[in-house]
């Protein structure tokens, strides 16, 4: 009973420690659990409701979540244990057994991080009922429904015990390898060992001359899944680096600057991992806020480039079935009229459409000439739209036909250009043959559908919303469709494809921006943390210089150079790192410019930001040091 | 207890540490000491000598490469991690250079500690109002750390050593951390403990002026025993001058 009222009094003097710790659980609970709630959330994520390209763009931000939990949650554990240390090796040379020590670290890490997970998972809930409303009013995602997903709860919880769990179980395991007289003086042993050494780094530069030629010469060369081995090769370099850059310290340093790195080099073990930990933190903040700014602008031409009518939709003799005075009728109604009209023959199975090579070359004057028994394979994409294809040809293909014999096409060539907008009406893939050819097929041909593709443009395409949704319910009305015909004989539209492209690019931005502010929340606490935890030596320090005659403002001057040494090379680093992914990764499709110069925006208003943070610190810590007060 | 009886042999005591490369720095090399109940021993020597890595052996909150420590009949290097700290928390006592107390606790806590651990503090109080009488320390006892001295700090640490009666006290430069007055306190305070209470204590020392409090003073030379002076029947004040020489003779600090 004696023991836990000691406990209880450590705990209560101690209460700060905890709480922050619980803080960072909660935080990292909340998150977590937040973007997989949206996650597993069936109607998000269900192209029946949402359109996909919408719905996917939470899967990104999720995984950084995940990486961030995976990060975030041992370092926030290794801090707390730092001052707990100390308590624990005073307690064993009074007599305290390593099991009880085990014991206490592990009550003590449970019950935080179980109080934690409780309160992350409540706010959790709140955050994620927040994004819930964004997405359904801000954002107009109206087909949201709100709903709490098992899975998300067991996903969250999983990820977060088994990450809490291996880094009690690395802790403990290095508390028993430590003997005694270690563990009394880790503190000092800490921040003294493990110096860096040339030779590492020098691999630590020769790995990120690796990731940055892998990203120039291999990624550029088109293998664009290397662009993630790049980043990594790039974070073990950054990591290396980092560690090792103390064995180039110059020994002249200007005399001001002087004193200020003394403080941080005393700190240097520790320094050396908020600065690895953050650098990797603003990398990938302004690497992801760059890209998506970019992909807002490049998403929306992708929408008009993609939908080239403004109404398009597939007719055959039980779907859509609509007369042409009807739909003028509808579109007048809404004040939208009919600029032009056309349409293409063609056949459907499940896998193709068939077009005649003349049919196309009346209604929309292309000239593709394919020879007879031969097909020309249509790849309705835009090379440069930021997305990687796949251009694969089918090789020779055999008709079926009525009388259980086959048609065999050869493949001719291939062709890039967009002709229709996309349909769920249409098969995925598109050849375009003889009309001889077309013409066996449409009368031989086993499990071919006869339809027309209708191509509609509007006087104004940007006020057709109304139009296109009143004529899509008039449709299902004539046509007695049901909710999945509906589905499947939608109309396709400019308007729509605008919209959606702008939903999806708008939640994608929403999602990085909130991902990065956390980001950049959690690097600065670090950073800020840290400087907290010298605070005590700093004041004996400066205590030193200001028996020797140092005055308030050069006080000042090396708190913040010793500050800017703790903010902005991480930062510096970062910027970096993210503009130089962006370039790359946008190049390719001919948007790198377009990326550094939107990852260099964001760079700025971070570097201006992290500027005033470290001043606004610098006041603070002059403002707590008993000396100038 | 028979003061005749040693309540410390320590054997051909060997410990080194290792360094880069297979090679290893030896810090103790063959040390023989016995140290006979109510004895007060100080170990001196030049910094790196190995003085705090014997104290740190002897407590086991380091573990010896190969020799014998026998504190009261019991072989120490053979325990477990768990058996030693059931034994320090039992039979010995630590004062270290820099207080080791519990910033979170007030100096009552601090002190009772050993038998709270142990689960056996019945006469706690009883023996806590009597160890700060004679320290002089009755008046903190409800204070927190932070707010004491230095000399306050040492007494309170000294008072947390004694708590559980132990065989022996080994005390880790003791006054290092302390100005002339509180070293002098300390030194009067440990002497009247080792008389009132036959406490038997171990203390290393870079303080002439502590270690000629002390019954015995041993020399420590790069992990060697160099010598051992006696006090004997010598007065203070002719000790620490028999000291001082010596440690000229031999060159230490």
């Amino acid at each position: 009973m004696a023991f836990l009222k000691i406990l209880f009094k450590m705990i209560r003097y101690n209460h700060k420690s905890y709480k922050l710790y619980m803080y960072c659980n909660t935080f990292t609970m909340t998150l977590l659990f937040a973007f997989l709630s949206i996650c597993s959330n069936d109607s998000f994520m269900h192209s029946y409701y949402i359109d996909s390209k919408i719905s996917y763009n939470i899967l990104a931000p999720a995984a950084l979540i995940c990486l961030f939990t995976i990060l975030f949650l041992p370092y926030a554990y290794k801090a707390f244990l730092k001052g707990r240390k100390q308590e624990y090796s005073i307690l064993m040379t009074l007599g305290m057994t390593e099991r009880e020590v085990i014991a206490n670290m592990f009550l003590e890490c449970l019950t935080v991080s179980s109080i934690g997970c409780i309160a992350g998972l409540i706010c959790g809930s709140g955050l994620a009922a927040l994004f819930f409303l964004f997405l359904r009013y801000t954002i107009g995602l109206t087909t949201i429904q709100w709903e709490f997903h098992i899975s998300a709860y067991l996903a969250a919880l999983i990820l977060y015990t088994g990450v809490i769990i291996i880094i009690l179980f690395i802790n403990i395991l290095e508390f028993i390898k430590a003997n005694l007289a270690e563990l009394m003086s880790a503190k000092q042993k800490e921040e003294r060992k493990k110096r860096g050494t040339m030779p590492r780094l020098i691999i630590g530069c020769g790995t990120l001359f690796l990731s940055f030629f892998i990203m120039l010469s291999v990624y550029s060369s088109g293998k664009t899944n290397l662009s993630l081995l790049s980043m990594g090769t790039a974070i073990i370099g950054i990591a290396l680096t980092v560690s090792n850059f103390d064995s180039v310290m110059p020994k002249n340093i200007k005399r001001n600057w002087k004193i200020s790195i003394s403080f941080l080099m005393q700190h240097q073990k520790s320094w050396k991992t908020v600065t690895f930990l953050s650098a990797s933190l603003f990398g990938l903040l302004i690497f992801f806020s760059g890209l998506s700014i970019t992909l807002y602008s490049n998403s929306l031409s992708n929408a008009m480039t993609y939908s080239p009518y403004d109404l398009f939709y597939v007719q055959d003799h039980i779907s859509n079935r609509i007369s042409s005075r009807k739909l003028e009728h509808i579109l007048n109604n809404n004040g939208v009229s009919v600029s032009s009209r056309k349409k293409v023959e063609m056949l459907r199975n499940g896998a193709f459409n068939i077009i005649s090579a003349k049919e196309l070359h009346k209604k929309l004057g292309t000239n593709y000439q394919p020879v007879e028994g031969s097909y020309i394979q249509l790849f309705q994409e835009d090379l440069n739209d930021g997305y990687e294809h796949s251009l694969t040809p089918l090789g020779t293909l055999k008709i079926p036909l009525k009388n259980n014999q086959e048609l065999p096409l050869q493949f001719q060539e291939q062709k890039i250009e967009i002709l229709f907008n996309p349909c769920k009406s249409l098969a995925d893939i598109t050849i375009i043959v003889n009309d001889k050819d077309f013409q066996n097929i449409k009368k031989l041909a086993q499990g071919f559908i006869p339809q027309n593709a209708i191509m509609i443009n509007l006087d104004n395409w940007k006020i057709s919303g109304t139009a296109i949704r009143d004529l899509q319910n008039s449709m299902a009305e004539l046509n007695n469709f049901s909710e999945e015909d509906q589905y499947v004989s939608s109309l396709s539209s400019k308007i729509q494809a605008y919209t959606a492209e702008k939903q999806a690019s708008e939640v994608l931005t929403f999602w990085i921006f909130f991902v990065d502010l956390m980001f950049f929340a959690a690097a600065d606490i670090m950073i800020c943390f840290k400087i907290k935890s010298e605070l005590k030596e700093e004041t004996r320090m400066i205590f030193s210089l200001y028996r020797i005659g140092i005055t308030a403002k050069e006080q000042w001057n090396i708190l913040l150079k010793k500050n800017f040494c703790y903010f902005l090379p991480s930062l510096l680093l970062g910027i970096i790192f993210g503009i130089f992914y962006n370039y790359n990764v946008n190049n390719v499709y001919h948007y790198g410019h377009l990326g550094w110069v939107c990852a260099g925006i964001v760079s700025v208003i971070v570097l201006i930001l992290q500027i005033l943070i470290t001043i606004s610190v610098t006041k603070h810590e002059c403002r707590k040091d008993f000396i100038f007060d | 207890m028979d003061c005749e009886t040693n309540i410390l042999k320590i054997t051909d005591l060997h410990k080194s540490y290792p360094l880069r490369k297979g090679l290893s720095l030896p810090v103790l090399q063959g040390i023989d000491i016995k140290i006979k109940a109510g004895e007060m021993t100080a170990v001196m020597g030049a910094s790196g000598c190995g003085k705090t890595t014997l104290i740190n052996v002897i407590s086991g909150v380091d573990r010896a490469d190969s020799g014998s420590i026998i504190i009261e009949d019991t072989e120490i290097t053979n325990m477990n991690k768990s058996q030693m700290a059931i034994f320090r928390r039992n039979h010995i006592g630590l004062i270290f250079q820099d207080f080791n107390l519990l910033e979170s606790l007030n100096v009552k806590d601090n002190i009772l500690l050993p038998l709270i651990l142990d689960k056996n503090f019945s006469h706690g109080e009883e023996l806590l109002q009597k160890l700060a009488a004679i320290l002089s320390i009755e008046g903190i006892t409800d204070k927190y750390i932070t707010d004491i001295s230095g000399g306050e700090k040492q007494r309170a640490a000294i008072a947390r050593a004694l708590i559980n009666s132990p065989q022996i006290i080994l005390a880790d430069e003791p006054t290092g951390s302390l100005d002339a007055k509180s070293a002098k306190d300390v030194m009067e305070y440990l002497t009247t403990i080792n008389q009132e209470l036959q406490a038997t204590l171990l203390m290393v020392t870079h303080d002439t002026f502590a270690a000629s409090f002390c019954h015995k003073v041993i020399l420590l030379k790069e992990g060697k025993i160099a010598s051992v002076l006696e006090k004997g029947d010598k007065s203070r004040s002719i000790f620490l001058e028999h000291i001082y020489e010596f440690l000229k003779q031999i060159g230490g600090e």
